[in-house]
């Protein structure tokens, strides 16, 4: 599937309101599929990836994409990049929001039923330092986190949205702030009301 | 080659995708009128996306300008987005509703600024499996949103209050003050008591 072809399906896609209707969505899901094998094509990737929208790829090193991976790109496109002697594995289940930038020059692990929020970045290398990112399973990185070099984020964990994540983050607790300060999940229960 | 009487400046006259582009800020201009209820002379440029099925209502004189990122107004059903008379929309701004969210009249949301009025995903869990409950979000008239600012479920802004450049605000800012930073401090309050 080339980008013109693409962008004319996803065109008439939304103009028919294709993702808005049931039987639609079996449609817009083979669609995606497709596109995953397509723009995926050539790397070590799962059964059922789907990619929406763009995805921006950049991969000079090893890329692993686990089972049911999906990508969304259909405000801005999700970027990959790759570094040559770098590696970024993604773990099943993992769902990517739009604007997503990943970026791996040395190492980055994603693990299972990971949650990216829109313009989440992942770099593990920011020019000052570098060191590989390790992101455990089930792990919820909200609207605009950053998560810099040298991070380990434990399973479970959440990072707020906006955040800077510059230490690491132990496993069912959550991230908030700029530079990030962590807290037990479990406690993180507030009156609506406030 | 100098294209600057276009209106649409997400067409780049290079690219061979150019028709493509011009249709897509087309389809935005018959998606917006379809999908939204628009008040008189609305300024739509370049990329706009309606989703979801809810309410979004548009007062008058308002200025969406989504040529530089596309701008996304996503209103789940039952949920209501309202933007008041003269209000400013830069490129890549978000505004998601499950609830309601409202946007006072002549109130500027600069670029990539999101609003939202519910988390979408429980905190622990299987996070694809339900929504906490909403909390609307009320922007008051005259404020500043600034640029890759957060406004989350509960934020409420004064009239005139000024939200800085990537400030995360979850609770009520009083009127005409100055907040920034993440987690946010109140750097300017005008409130008399």
């Amino acid at each position: 599937m080339t980008r013109p072809t693409d962008a004319i399906l996803s065109r008439v896609a939304r103009l028919l309101r294709l993702r808005d209707k049931p039987a639609g969505h079996f449609v817009m899901r083979a669609i995606d599929v497709t596109r995953a094998k397509w723009s995926l094509r050539g790397y070590n990737v799962g059964r059922g990836v789907s990619v929406q929208g763009p995805l921006f790829l950049d991969v000079r090193g090893e890329l692993e994409v686990g089972h049911r991976v999906s990508f969304v790109g259909n405000v801005l496109p999700t970027g990959l990049t790759v570094h040559p002697g770098a590696s970024l594995s993604i773990g099943d289940e993992s769902v990517f929001n739009y604007g997503v930038s990943v970026e791996a020059s040395m190492r980055v692990s994603i693990g299972r039923r990971c949650m990216f929020g829109s313009f989440a970045r992942v770099g593990d290398r920011d020019g000052q330092r570098s060191g590989p990112i390790v992101i455990g399973d089930d792990v919820w990185i909200a609207h605009g986190a950053i998560i810099g070099p040298g991070v380990t984020i434990g399973s479970g964990s959440v990072i707020a949205a906006g955040s800077v994540v510059t230490k690491d983050v132990p496993p069912q607790s959550m991230a908030l702030g700029n530079p990030a300060r962590t807290m037990s999940l479990s406690l993180r229960t507030r009156n609506p009301e406030d | 080659m100098s294209y600057a009487g276009m209106s649409y400046a997400s067409v780049d006259a290079r690219s061979p995708l150019m028709l493509i582009d011009l249709a897509s800020a087309l389809t935005s201009q018959i998606a917006l009128r379809a999908r939204a209820k628009l008040g008189e002379r609305v300024k739509i440029r370049g990329r706009i996306r309606i989703t979801g099925g809810g309410n979004v209502e548009i007062g008058d004189d308002v200025e969406l300008d989504g040529r530089w990122a596309p701008i996304e107004l996503h209103a789940q059903p039952g949920g209501t987005i309202v933007i008041g008379a003269g209000v400013r929309v830069e490129g890549g701004v978000s505004i998601e509703a499950k609830s309601r969210v409202e946007v006072g009249d002549r109130t500027v949301l600069r670029g990539f600024c999101k609003v939202l009025d519910n988390h979408f995903h429980p905190l622990s869990g299987n996070r694809h499996r339900g929504a906490p409950p909403s909390n609307p979000v009320i922007i008051g008239s005259d404020c500043d949103v600034g640029w890759r600012a957060l406004i989350l479920p509960g934020g409420r802004l004064g009239p005139g209050a000024r939200a800085l450049a990537a400030v995360v605000i979850s609770r009520k800012v009083p009127p005409a003050a100055i907040i920034g930073g993440s987690p946010p401090v109140l750097l300017k309050s005008t409130e008399t008591a």
